[in-house]
């Protein structure tokens, strides 16, 4: 399964977006699993079903997030905000906000 | 439609002059009634103004500050503010990161009374609420429209993000824009609105520290970058563009200070809403240069001048419109031929953004800043001016 992940805004905006792309079956088997399990439990296209498709709304310094699940086939998208995030969500954008921060940087492999 | 609800419609005064001389007596009755409900609006805002005014010089300045702890849950709105952990007066906590907040509070409350006499961000007493310890290691701060929300960084980037003064001034101060101008968060209005953050922000930092202008650091953010991160704050009014240079930063800091160098981006949620913490660096170097150009304080001439100029700014003010206010500000204040005025329009052509003469007409979207609870007045009088609106229409009918 394929992830794209996007964060956007922040109090020095341009110092601190993000953007990763993540494959379950590229990722080291302990990162894989971890990441299958976060999205069972966010269960993304329920809330994106039970989200208004309305845009995100400029907040200062506020952060914006994009999740895609498999990208271009059949996808599921979410975009959440900071004022909006519901507590299912939380574990998984706070992990791969962890994930992109540190996918800069090379990474030792398991 | 307009021949109905004069009230409505959107009709530049030059077209109802013509329409109130028209052949065809409905639209001849709906001009006339706008003409006559405008006039009145206009006439009935400056006083709705000068009571605001005359009620809010006698409210008492007090400070109320509440802090409350998220427990590093990442909370929505309808969560927030989370437990109360320092109220106003309490004594100080274990945990500095609360103490930091409740002093930086503290700090920008003092700054804005002290100052300009303004009694918290709404100028009547409202009470000021942060919460700290938002999330894990979440590298944030921002203000929701509510209040302030600091994340505790991840220590590999950034630190604590109630560490430094001028970023808890910043938030505050998107709140003192909110209710006052209030410029739109995008594209050159937003880098105002962005900028009047960073200039209050710093302001507050100077005050508190008794710094002057040739002293001051003039840095964001200077105390948030984690050790090892290539750069000296987050942004630099004195230097925009030499804050950092790291790749986990994303790179070199992009700010421009010339308007030859204006990012533009598009205006979205990715590209930073056009850039509004990017082009910031011009309108704050222009402030940078006025206030170094005077010397001494930047919180005395300087920042009074920019504090009157966001009361009178608008939604979708541009740079060239905060060029003209500053100039204008700044010559009702101190004189055509005063240094201050002289500084201003110096600093604004350093900048790219040359004073326009003569100034700037009035704007139709311009809307007068209102503080809460004048909505209601306001209401009542609207209601009032339509029911007097219906009986001239019937009158002449």
């Amino acid at each position: 399964m394929r992830i794209e992940f996007r964060r956007g805004g922040g109090f020095a905006a341009p110092a601190m977006q993000l953007a990763v792309t993540l494959d379950t079956c590229s990722l080291p088997a302990e990162e894989a699993e971890e990441l299958r399990s976060l999205l069972r439990s966010a269960d993304l296209p329920s809330i994106a079903a039970s989200r208004p498709a309305a845009g995100a709304q400029p907040r200062p310094d506020m952060f914006h997030y994009r999740v895609v699940l498999n990208p271009g086939e059949g996808e599921h998208a979410l975009e959440l905000s900071d004022a909006d995030m519901p507590p299912s969500v939380r574990p998984l954008i706070e992990w791969l906000s962890k994930r992109a921060t540190d996918g800069g940087r090379a990474r030792t492999p398991p | 439609m307009c021949r109905r609800e004069p009230l409505s419609c959107i009709i530049p005064p030059h077209m109802l002059r013509a329409m109130a001389k028209s052949s065809d007596s409905d639209v001849r009755r709906a001009a006339l009634s706008t003409l006559v409900a405008s006039a009145r609006i206009r006439g009935q805002r400056e006083i709705v103004g000068r009571v605001r005014t005359a009620v809010l010089s006698n409210a008492p300045g007090r400070k109320h500050r509440s802090i409350y702890n998220a427990a590093h849950e990442m909370m929505s709105e309808w969560e927030l503010p989370g437990t109360l952990v320092r109220d106003e007066g309490q004594p100080p906590s274990s945990d500095p990161t609360i103490n930091e907040a409740y002093d930086g509070l503290g700090a920008t409350y003092d700054y804005f009374a002290e100052v300009f006499n303004r009694n918290s961000i709404d100028d009547r007493g409202m009470r000021l609420v942060a919460t700290v310890h938002f999330g894990t290691s979440f590298n944030n701060a921002f203000w929701n429209g509510k209040q302030m929300v600091f994340g505790d960084g991840n220590d590999i980037i950034f630190a604590g993000f109630t560490r430094s003064l001028d970023v808890i001034g910043h938030e505050l101060t998107h709140g003192v824009t909110e209710f006052t101008s209030n410029p739109e968060y995008h594209k050159q209005p937003g880098a105002l609105n962005e900028s009047f953050s960073d200039v209050f922000g710093s302001l507050v930092k100077q005050y508190t520290r008794k710094q002057d202008a040739a002293s001051a650091d003039w840095l964001i953010g200077a105390e948030l970058l984690a050790p090892g991160i290539g750069g000296v704050a987050l942004r630099s009014l004195k230097d925009p563009g030499s804050a950092y240079d790291d790749p986990r930063l994303g790179g070199r800091d992009p700010q421009p200070k010339h308007m030859s160098a204006f990012v533009r981006l598009p205006d979205d949620e990715w590209n930073d809403w056009g850039g509004v913490h990017i082009n910031s660096g011009i309108p704050n170097h222009a402030f940078y240069l006025v206030a170094t150009q005077l010397g001494g304080n930047a919180w005395e001439d300087a920042g009074i001048i920019w504090y009157d100029s966001l009361l009178q700014l608008w939604r979708t003010a541009q740079f060239q419109d905060c060029a003209n206010i500053t100039a204008q500000v700044a010559a009702a204040r101190f004189g055509t031929e005063s240094a201050q005025h002289q500084a201003v329009k110096t600093a604004w052509a350093r900048v790219g953004v040359p004073v326009a003469a003569p100034s700037p007409p009035r704007r139709r979207d311009r809307k007068p800043a209102l503080a809460e609870g004048n909505g209601r007045v306001l209401k009542r009088q609207l209601e009032r001016l339509g029911e007097e609106l219906q009986k001239t229409i019937v009158a002449l009918g």
